[in-house]
């Protein structure tokens, strides 16, 4: 019988059964991890947002879709990460924008 | 909605995104997408006068929510500009905002694995000639860093680790080092002109690298890439693929931050074709020894200092 090493998540997707763990080095404290602590914005999804995610939400309610991320309703106009500053908008067909320049010049 | 079927010969899942088979192809140059909107012109994907660095959601995604991303990098507002014309403090910020999507997209339940890359050149398939890379969060964990992880079991570490380490000694196929990355052709390259970009310390992800570490990551990209376009002195295709940590929840250890580049030119004027043994069977057959290449591309390296 053939089994496949994939589960079925949905209508014709399949999501990869979890491997072997690996033993390496220890994972630096910077690797993205979830649940995310970071900004989560509302995600478009058939012209609807997603229920909003706090950032450092629970395991289940974690995650969400776009470069608009997961959760808050009203998503700040700009955000810093390292040099730079990052500016979410929102195209007139839903898509996300994000624009990124060195922090402390011009944004549009 | 991409669909995603798994084929069993293979071991891996193949994904069909049919509406792709109408985005936009080589368009003129007054009709570039990624432009930004100049008053007066025609809207572009950017609806902005300038700007440095942007990213967004790819019109024709292969991957999209509740399944995975697709998202497109644009690098500079300069459509006639490349990767290796920037300056070194953009592509610093290039690295900065693929750390930030990094995080953000492997942060979601839906990406198993975030992978920037970029298509340079007709000859890989690009379609848009202004400077880009694009971004797919892939809703599994896709064969290639699979079988990185392998041979991190089977060398019994990490594998770029013990493989940098094996080329430093050697030397033979180094390109150049600076205090945070090595660029080497590996032992066993597949492409005749493949070089790799390793950070010299373990680093699984841009995440895990400090802001000197990703400036030394940024000059050393464009050392090579420089590199690359002198060494038949024309702009040289590749594909250029960022290999870091799985962020999904199964394999939550391994993975090591380096870059592979694919150049698919085995001359000036001829491509390394995948044909049969390559297709069929999975094994590549060389045309160019690593120990020459390597030694050609330090040569061009040189040359584009």
């Amino acid at each position: 019988m053939h089994t496949s090493p994939f589960r079925q998540v949905g209508p014709g997707l399949f999501r990869s059964a979890p491997g072997p763990a690996v033993a390496l080095a220890e994972p630096a404290s910077g690797r993205a991890q979830k649940p995310s602590t970071l900004p989560l914005y509302p995600a478009v999804m058939d012209g609807k947002r997603e229920p909003a995610v706090e950032p450092g939400g629970s395991e289940t309610s974690r995650g969400s879709a776009g470069p608009g991320g997961g959760a808050e309703a009203s998503p700040p106009p700009s955000e810093s990460f390292g040099p730079l500053a990052v500016t979410r908008l929102r195209k007139d067909d839903g898509r996300w924008l994000l624009v990124f320049a060195r922090a402390g010049e011009a944004e549009p | 909605m991409s669909e995603l079927r798994f084929n069993e010969l293979r071991g891996e899942q193949v994904a069909y995104a049919i509406h792709r088979q109408d985005r936009t192809f080589l368009p003129d140059r007054a009709h570039c997408p990624l432009d930004a909107t100049r008053p007066g012109g025609p809207p572009t994907e950017i609806p902005l006068a300038s700007f440095e660095i942007v990213v967004f959601d790819n019109r024709f995604p292969a991957f999209e929510a509740p399944a995975g991303a697709a998202e497109v990098v644009v690098y500079t507002d300069d459509h006639d500009a490349s990767l290796g014309a920037l300056p070194l403090d953009r592509v610093e910020a290039l690295m900065w905002v693929w750390r930030h999507r990094y995080e953000e997209l492997g942060a979601r339940e839906d990406v198993e694995y975030v992978y920037i890359f970029e298509n340079r050149g007709v000859e890989v398939g690009v379609t848009l000639h202004h400077p880009h890379g694009q971004i797919y969060g892939y809703p599994f964990l896709p064969p290639v860093p699979a079988l990185e992880l392998a041979a991190d079991r089977r060398l019994g570490g990490c594998a770029p680790c013990v493989l940098l380490a094996r080329e430093r000694a050697d030397g033979r196929r180094l390109l150049f080092e600076n205090d945070a990355v090595a660029a080497y052709v590996p032992e066993a390259a597949r492409w005749p002109y493949e070089a790799h970009l390793a950070m010299r310390a373990h680093r699984p992800s841009l995440a895990d690298c400090d802001p000197g570490e990703l400036r030394l990551l940024a000059a050393a990209i464009l050392q090579l890439v420089r590199g690359f376009d002198a060494l038949f002195d024309r702009p040289l295709p590749y594909v250029m693929a960022v290999h870091q940590a799985p962020t999904g929840d199964a394999p939550r250890a391994g993975g090591h931050l380096h870059i592979e580049f694919y150049p698919p030119l085995r001359t000036a004027e001829k491509l390394k074709y995948l044909a049969g043994s390559e297709q069929g069977a999975g094994t590549f057959i060389g045309d160019v020894l690593p120990e020459e290449a390597a030694a050609e591309l330090r040569e061009a390296v040189r040359r584009a200092a």
